[in-house]
């Protein structure tokens, strides 16, 4: 009967247009959510029995693995140089820019001309005022962005306890919402959000820690991270942080976990395997990713590199050399040294051929024996030994003595004088030089060197290693000893009975800041390389600074790209996934004007059955 | 949920015009400061030469700076020197003007003016600049001198100039007034001795005689004695001469000349009738020659040595005669600080100059110390207190020969014959003056060393204010065209057309 099917053709064309309908209104309404995904109708057409029918096959949801699985890598690297340049800006900020009154090269130029000026009037008391003033701000401003570098630390943190909650809600929510797609009897319509949810989360997840999202038939979706670590399937694996307390520049990461000093990040799978996110290098991108290496390394590397400064600038204004005199006993020659004023720290230099070859030993005073025995190569080349003081020299004498083998001798002959001989007859070695250097503590006693730049509560610097090395977050405590502050005569009277107007300490001091070379440990980062600073104090303050200015620069112009990518992605997936509101203004028309024709053929239809049932 | 930011459909239009009034903003700032960098990382790879040359313009402001202030201080050294050599001559003029005069208004003047004088150089040696005494060497913050009554009469138990002059001339004229000589005859030889082997005194130097008849033997021995001996009788007319050294190291030739009158009168003896009566004679007439002498000339002497044992030198210390009994000291000693006042407490180097230094560069230091125990202020400082502590006056018999010798003494130390000798006024002012050219040309190069990196930094900072307005026009153009495209597009749409 092809009036009937003519009906039912229209009645389901109608049935269709409503659909239709109802899905465009479903477009329109969330043009401008953010993850909504446009649908669109999948029209198929039916054979009847005897009539062709049109039938709706579905929602399909605009989708595009591949270029989702892009989007998933790019924000997890947005996230990554986003978090990096924020931080490094706030950094930026702190260090300041050359020739600005408060950055630290201005700072240090002004403490040089400061004692310069004291130099050409030294009996003038507003011109020592003048110097212990400029010296006591550049304290100040070490300490200063010390702190901030370990509030920087403490901040990232508290983003990472932020970033884990959030984390694992989204996991959550994320399994709740596979084991719902893994079950088919839902309306497309649910589907098909709940579907937008999951990339929502992804995309959410992505950011925080990198992900590779692998999409199954159902639309669960299985995530792992880059380097392989599952992260939720059907169970989802928990990310935990504990806070280890108070962060301060002694707070370092340590593989053994009771020695380390910063916040915990852990993983638990669904295994149950304990995973530590930072010893074995999960993270390679991310937010998480980027908050780690800033705490454990790139912030690490700032404060290394303020001590260097601070330990610097305390050191060559207050170490004083000790002369060694030449003896002979006997047939062999040698030199002794008065050991009596090294701290621990402070260490002696011994430079002698052995069988034609120069070789030197800097013997450090360590009385700490949880770092003996210590015998390594120093950040100079020259090889380091470290001993305990704290029993005698004898005890120095006698282990010095053995690990320099029987062509020379080694011995303390009194007091805490140690002696140096070469085998005499034997002749196959030579003492060619032995001193020693040790910290002034004393501001009047004669000597030029003066303790200007003391540790907190004002404790020489002796760079000790005992307990934890007095070097690290030295430039958080760095201070001006009380006594110049309270009488800055000390910085010009060297002893009680040198006169104001004598420059010799001021000159001393001078040069001193000019001459003195020092050399720091390597630090190494990803992002940067390895550097090591080196030269004297101004050369270090500028190396740090060009340094960490180009570690902020390269920052952000990683950030801007990364940027780039990301809009180009973003307006790739607009294009694919987003709704073009004319595009469904002119499906409305269409679907407008298929509906009311549909709508005439079944009145028309009607109207001729009608007129078929008067008969 | 945390939905990150890049998941909001915002159309690239929209974040290019964002950018675009980003940069914008930026080129705004450009133009207000002048510099093409704000921040730390936009500096670019030149940011450690930046640091650098900035370093290297501190140290040269720093160095400009001592440079001034030691220009002040040579000034004022300029200054003070210059009044130093008008003393000088002031006072050689005063002594040469009338050494032999009868003028009495000089007798009673003079202890007067080589007072005031000696007042005034002691406060020039007191300058100071801001409480910075220039004339003390290294020691700056005290005054090196101590006032006139101090050094003159003595303070707080120590004593002062006036003593050690009595002490020094009871010393030099002994218990008899002569010199510490002893004058005796036998037979026809009259025997000078010294009294003995000390600093004090008349020395023997030696004798000559243009007669026949006397033969006079060289000083010998320790103590030293001559013997005159009149192996004939001299003819009248014919002189003895006895030259004496002085304790201030000048020396006296005494001149006794023979004749037959009787009394033989000033400076001359009588011819006896035997060699033991002229031996005599000559005695008598040379025991009278030297108490006169002892009183004018060794006194001035005595006064002029103890000025050289008071205000020590560099290197020296101030001596005392070792007594008392002063008449017959055998020494001189080391005064204490308790004892005696100290003239001079600034710093005493052997290089005066490089006492006080300034660096005015990176490796360029210069000396510009003065002492005021230079060998200048120590002989004007000698000669005007010398002339301070003795009296003169028309009643006196000796005053007119007593001031003789001493301002005979002021002319030969103040004269200009002394203005090549090292620590003299003249050469302070000369190695000063070569201390300030040497300083001029520092400050030169500095400032032209400043120029330059000033215009290196500001080439390498600045941006050209043309430049950045123009392409802040432009980008006002593109955002202005850029605003008003998306205004018209976003009224651009299908729903505004469907009835």
């Amino acid at each position: 009967m092809s009036l009937t099917a003519a009906l039912s053709n229209a009645l389901s064309g109608m049935g269709v247009t409503q659909s239709g309908l109802e899905i465009l209104a479903r477009n329109v309404a969330n043009s401008g959510t953010p993850g909504y995904n446009s649908q669109s109708q999948t029209l198929v057409e039916t054979g009847g029995a005897n009539s062709s029918l049109v039938r709706s096959a579905g929602v399909s949801r605009s989708f595009d693995a591949a270029l989702q699985r892009n989007y998933s890598n790019q924000i997890a690297d947005s996230g990554y140089s986003q978090t990096r340049a924020d931080f490094l800006s706030q950094l930026e900020t702190l260090l300041g820019k050359p020739g600005d009154a408060s950055s630290l090269d201005n700072m240090y130029s002004n403490f040089q001309g400061a004692m310069q000026a004291v130099s050409t009037s030294p009996d003038d008391y507003s011109a020592r005022s003048a110097a212990v003033s400029s010296s006591g701000a550049l304290a100040d401003r070490l300490n200063l962005i010390s702190s901030n570098v370990q509030n920087l630390r403490r901040d990232t943190e508290s983003q990472m306890r932020n970033l884990v909650n959030g984390l694992n809600s989204d996991l959550s929510n994320l399994r709740d919402i596979n084991s719902r797609l893994a079950e088919a009897t839902q309306n497309n319509a649910a589907r098909s959000a709940l579907l937008d949810e999951r990339d929502r989360l992804v995309s959410s997840v992505g950011e925080v820690i990198d992900v590779n999202a692998t999409y199954r038939e159902n639309g669960s979706v299985r995530l792992l991270t880059r380097s392989g670590v599952g992260i939720i399937d059907q169970k989802q694996s928990v990310f935990s942080f504990q806070d280890s307390g108070i962060l301060s520049a002694n707070s370092q990461y340590s593989t053994i976990a009771s020695d380390s000093g910063v916040g915990a990040l852990t993983l638990r799978t669904s295994s149950g395997l304990q995973l530590d996110l930072v010893g074995q290098g999960i993270l390679q991108s991310g937010k998480l990713g980027a908050l780690v290496e800033l705490r454990d390394s790139t912030l690490v590397q700032v404060q290394s590199q303020l001590d260097e400064i601070a330990a610097g600038l305390a050191q060559s204004l207050s170490s004083i050399n000790v002369a060694s005199t030449a003896v002979t006993s006997g047939a062999q020659t040698g030199m002794e040294i008065d050991l009596s004023s090294l701290q621990p720290g402070n260490s002696f230099l011994l430079n002698y051929t052995e069988g034609g070859n120069a070789k030197s030993v800097r013997v450090m005073r360590v009385d700490d024996a949880a770092l003996l025995p210590m015998d390594s190569v120093g950040v100079d080349g020259v090889r380091v030994i470290g001993l305990d003081f704290s029993s005698g020299i004898g005890a120095v004498a006698a282990s010095l003595d053995t690990t320099l083998g029987a062509a020379i001798s080694v011995s303390n002959p009194s007091g805490t004088i140690l002696r140096v001989l070469d085998d005499g007859a034997g002749a196959t070695t030579d003492i060619d030089g032995l001193s020693a250097t040790y910290t002034a503590s004393n501001l009047q006693d004669g000597n030029l060197a003066l303790p200007l730049f003391v540790d907190s509560g004002n404790l020489a610097f002796t760079n000790s290693l005992d307990g934890e090395a007095q070097k690290i977050g030295f430039a958080s405590r760095i201070s001006i000893n009380s006594a110049v502050t309270f009488d800055n005569s000390l910085m010009v009277q060297f002893s009680s009975t040198s006169s104001l107007g004598d420059a010799s300490r001021v000159n001393d001091i001078l040069d001193r800041l000019n001459n003195s070379q020092f050399i720091s440990e390597i630090t190494a980062t990803k992002s940067m390389g390895q550097i090591r600073l080196s030269g004297n104090i101004g050369s270090m303050v500028s190396q740090m600074l060009s340094f960490q200015g180009a570690s902020v620069e390269k920052s952000q112009s990683i950030n801007s790209t990364n940027e780039l990518s990301m809009e180009a992605l973003t307006s790739r997936m607009d294009e694919k996934y987003g709704v073009d509101v004319d595009k469904e203004m002119a499906m409305l028309l269409e679907l407008q004007t298929a509906y009311s024709a549909n709508a005439r053929v079944l009145s028309a239809v009607q109207e001729l059955l009608n007129t078929l049932m008067r008969i | 949920m945390d939905v990150g930011k890049t998941m909001f459909s915002v159309s690239p239009a929209f974040t290019n015009v964002a950018r675009m009034r980003e940069r914008f903003d930026q080129l705004q700032v450009q133009l207000a400061t002048g510099k093409r960098a704000q921040t730390l990382s936009d500096m670019g790879p030149g940011r450690g030469n930046n640091i650098d040359m900035r370093a290297q313009l501190a140290k040269n402001s720093a160095y400009q700076n001592s440079i001034t202030m030691v220009g002040n201080r040579l000034d004022l050294l300029d200054l003070t020197l210059a009044r130093f050599d008008t003393i000088e001559s002031e006072t050689r003029q005063f002594a040469a003007a009338d050494s032999s005069g009868e003028n009495q208004t000089t007798l009673t003047t003079a202890q007067g003016f080589a007072s005031s004088s000696l007042d005034e150089v002691i406060n020039l040696l007191n300058t100071d600049l801001a409480g910075r005494f220039i004339y003390g060497g290294t020691d700056t913050d005290d005054p090196p001198v101590k006032g006139l009554e101090a050094i003159l009469n003595g303070e707080g138990g120590r004593d002062g100039f006036r003593t050690v002059v009595a002490e020094r001339k009871a010393a030099d004229a002994g218990a008899s007034g002569l010199g510490r000589l002893a004058l005796s005859a036998s037979g026809s030889a009259v025997t000078l001795a010294e009294d003995g082997a000390h600093p004090f005194g008349f020395k023997l130097s030696g004798g000559s005689t243009d007669s026949l008849a006397v033969s006079i033997s060289a000083p010998a021995g320790s103590p030293q004695t001559m013997d005159v001996t009149f192996t004939g009788q001299p003819n009248a007319g014919e002189k003895i001469f006895v030259t004496l050294t002085l304790p201030d190291s000048t020396t006296k030739t005494l001149e006794l000349e023979a004749t037959s009158a009787n009394p033989p009168g000033d400076g001359k003896f009588t011819i006896g009738a035997t060699t033991d009566a002229s031996a005599s004679n000559f005695q008598a007439a040379l025991q009278t020659t030297l108490l006169q002498q002892t009183q004018t000339e060794l006194n001035a002497a005595s006064v002029f040595a103890a000025a050289d044992n008071f205000f020590n030198g560099s290197g020296d210390t101030i001596q005392r005669v070792n007594g008392p009994p002063f008449d017959s000291a055998t020494s001189l000693i080391a005064a204490t600080a308790s004892n005696t006042v100290s003239w001079y407490d600034g710093s005493s180097n052997a290089q005066a100059r490089n006492s006080v230094s300034a660096r005015i560069g990176e490796n360029a230091t210069i000396n510009y110390g003065v002492e005021g125990n230079e060998t200048g202020f120590l002989q004007l400082v000698r000669s005007l207190a010398a002339v301070s502590v003795e009296t003169f006056s028309s009643s006196d018999a000796t005053s007119e020969a007593r001031y003789d010798a001493l301002s005979d003494r002021q002319v030969t130390r103040l004269s200009e014959n002394n203005n090549n000798s090292a620590g003299s006024i003249e050469v302070i002012a000369m190695e000063l003056g070569v201390v300030r050219k040497t300083m001029g040309n520092y400050s030169e190069l500095n400032s032209n060393y400043q120029n330059q990196l000033e215009s290196v930094l500001a080439r390498l900072e600045n941006v050209s204010i043309e430049e950045v307005a123009v392409q802040l026009q432009t980008m006002q153009i593109r955002l202005q065209a850029s605003y008003q495209t998306m205004s018209k597009l976003s009224e651009l749409t299908l729903v505004n057309y469907i009835r």
